[in-house]
């Protein structure tokens, strides 16, 4: 059995079972609140694995062990944040906006603030993070299918787009729920089992991760598909076939310390215990340096590490596919518990892609010449296992990433299209159920082809750092707006506003700068890729400051809102009596 | 009612204090004190064993206290509206 039959065959299993999942649900989606969230009939241990299922994306299950293999030690905090956020999320915004009853953020925004200025807002907002969200999801379809079978590097994400459509035309929301609860125990065991395997080999082969500088386990051939600058830590010999810095060589070539320039097609041999020349945008770090805290080679680690840390921790309640699956349970308390499970859930997934990043700067370290770390998942377990059971784990992992791509990819459209449907295509509540549907699924079109679109040329920065910016915009605007509005009575909705275009428009100028232009140096480059630190502050500042200047408008019936926040389901209509 | 939400807001800024302090206490540590990098367990740095492994049952732990304050904080305050 080759390689790319298996990959071509688990991609076809988990595309086959999304859509039939999605099917399953049809008979019931009956009214478009059903179409929605799922008539809230979906018992807390479904629902946690299935807010696991979407929330561990792309960047968690290919992402985060590229990032580990090239940056080392500092990258550990994306993993850790993923799963501190839902804590923080727990006990900041769980229960009270489950209470609120609302569906999506927008929904929350108007309940509170009684504003449709704020509401809108929000809803731009909500279209942007999931666009911007979606994009790695979809170059990493791409990028997987590309390097399991040699497809075009559109084709991944052209698949991924038609599942996702197919499945929620066919049964919207309550499909998803069961297609994605079933997609998270999927992703655990492609990672865990070839994970196990793995670790046995391990043990027989090696003592750790050797000194120095990553150097090839085994004789490797690497065509480069672009033109490509890499920096040699060392001066080393090594065969190259094609064009090196300006003239063609062939055979063995002398590579002095520093940068060359290998050219399209250019074929580099690799034999075991060569020293890899590492594409520029990566770091050449010695092994005992990425190993170490604040090593990874980045400009101001310190500053990088706490704002990442703040971003994705206070960005996760921003998300706008992750909040919906929270008004499928019952209850506020029921809500809580559901938190509870998915962090235990997360604590679990997240011990595994830290070991294949590790193990992969061991075995797939040429990945540094490509700078394609995001492939480290899928490379390993061939490297490291020789013959069928090496592609059977190869195959397996290939079905695991395409069960996050289409995990996450379904629920963000969803969402996107809920709002899109609701905001652009008109809200008129009295319009016929089948005139809503249809214009939900006008919405899901436009909800991930955009971003497909946005995903074929733009420059390859790394998965987990792409969705790392999404983290950043949420972080800056809907987190100030959610917690303020849960905890704080004064809050008003010009300030929510002020607060909302202050965040949206700094966070996103800085993601916007960082894709586009690239890292700059010094301060100025390390605050742009990293702006949470800087402009979640600033819109709480703003929040709370227009909120005091704007004291007057704070709704008069705020008492009543934070009731409807707060207190247990049983005792509201008994609190509201009293009151009156 | 306020009594509900200052006893939750409490639990959210204990709570919170708490993730606060593991995460950026082990941040600091990794830059103001490099001699504990050379520490090991079972051949692994400790800090990769503190924050690829150790930092999870801690946050499950965090989660876990949470759920059970808050549900307590809640049922104090059901008990003294219907006591009224």
């Amino acid at each position: 059995m080759s390689g790319s039959g298996a990959a071509v065959a688990a991609v076809a299993v988990v595309a086959t079972a999304t859509v039939i999942a999605g099917t399953f649900g049809l008979r019931r989606a009956r009214t478009t609140r059903d179409f929605y969230v799922a008539s809230r009939a979906v018992t807390p241990r479904w629902n946690a694995a299935a807010i696991g299922g979407e929330y561990l994306s792309a960047a968690s299950f290919l992402g985060i062990a590229g990032l580990v293999l090239a940056f080392g030690f500092d990258v550990l905090w994306y993993p850790v944040g993923y799963t501190a956020g839902y804590v923080v999320l727990l006990v900041l915004v769980a229960a009270p906006l489950r209470r609120s009853g609302a569906y999506t953020l927008p929904d929350f925004a108007e309940i509170r603030l009684g504003s449709l200025v704020v509401r809108r807002t929000a809803s731009v907002l909500v279209v942007l993070i999931g666009w911007l969200y979606l994009v790695p999801q979809l170059q990493g379809a791409s990028l997987t299918l590309a390097t399991q079978t040699g497809a075009p590097t559109w084709l991944g994400g052209l698949v991924v787009c038609v599942v996702v459509l197919t499945a929620v035309a066919v049964g919207g929301m309550r499909s998803i729920t069961f297609a994605q609860a079933m997609q998270f125990w999927l992703k655990f065991l492609a990672l865990l089992i070839p994970a196990i395997v793995l670790l046995i080999a391990w043990e027989q082969r090696h003592a750790g991760i050797a000194v120095g500088y990553p150097c090839s386990a085994v004789r490797t051939v690497v065509t480069m598909s672009a033109d490509t600058t890499v920096r040699m830590p060392v001066a080393e010999s090594l065969t190259v076939d094609g064009r090196l810095d300006g003239s063609v060589v062939r055979g063995p070539t002398s590579l002095d310390v520093g940068q060359h320039r290998l050219g399209a097609g250019a074929v580099v041999t690799l034999q075991r215990g060569d020293v890899i020349p590492v594409i520029t945008s990566l770091p050449a770090q010695r092994n005992e340096s990425w190993a170490k805290p604040l090593g990874s080679g980045k400009q101001h680690p310190l500053y990088a590490s706490l704002s990442l840390i703040l971003a994705i921790c206070l960005g996760t309640m921003g998300l706008p596919h992750v909040l919906v699956r929270f008004y499928t349970n019952p209850d506020g308390r029921d809500t809580r518990r559901t938190t509870f499970v998915v962090v235990v859930l997360l604590s679990s997934f997240y011990l595994l892609p830290t070991l294949y990043g590790v193990f992969g700067r061991h075995y797939v370290p040429d990945l540094l010449l490509t700078g394609h770390t995001d492939a480290t998942v899928l490379l390993l377990p061939q490297r490291m296992i020789s013959g069928e059971a090496g592609v059977l784990l190869g195959a397996l992992v290939t079905a695991g990433a395409f069960a996050a791509f289409l995990s996450t990819a379904s629920g963000l459209t969803v969402s996107v299209a809920g709002v899109l449907s609701q905001e652009v295509l008109g809200r008129r509540r009295d319009r016929h159920r089948a005139q809503r549907i249809r214009s939900f699924r006008v919405g899901a079109i436009a909800a991930i082809v955009v971003p497909y679109l946005l995903s074929l040329p733009s420059e390859h920065l790394g998965l987990a750092a792409v969705v790392g910016l999404a983290f950043a915009v949420a972080a800056a605007t809907f987190c100030p707006l959610l917690v303020l509005g849960v905890w704080w009575r004064r809050l008003t909705s010009v300030a929510a506003m002020a607060g909302l275009v202050t965040g949206g428009v700094l966070a996103t100028t800085a993601v916007l700068v960082t894709i586009v232009a690239g890292v700059a140096k010094g301060w100025p480059g390390a605050l742009l890729e990293q702006p949470a630190a800087w402009a979640v502050p600033l819109t709480f500042l703003v929040m709370i400051t227009v909120s005091l200047l704007t004291r007057h408008r704070v709704r008069p019936d705020i008492g009543q809102v934070m009731v409807r926040l707060h207190a247990p389901e049983e005792v509201v209509a008994e609190i509201n009596s009293l009151d009156r | 009612m306020s009594s509900l939400i200052r006893s939750q807001r409490r639990l959210a800024v204990v709570v919170c204090g708490a993730v606060a302090a593991m995460l950026v206490g082990t941040a600091l540590l990794g830059a103001l004190a490099p001699g504990f990098v050379r520490l090991h367990v079972a051949g692994i740095p400790l800090p990769w064993v503190i924050l690829a492994v150790l930092i999870y049952p801690l946050l499950i732990g965090l989660a876990a206290y949470t759920v059970r304050h808050s549900e307590q904080n809640e049922r104090a305050f059901t008990q003294l509206v219907r006591r009224r």
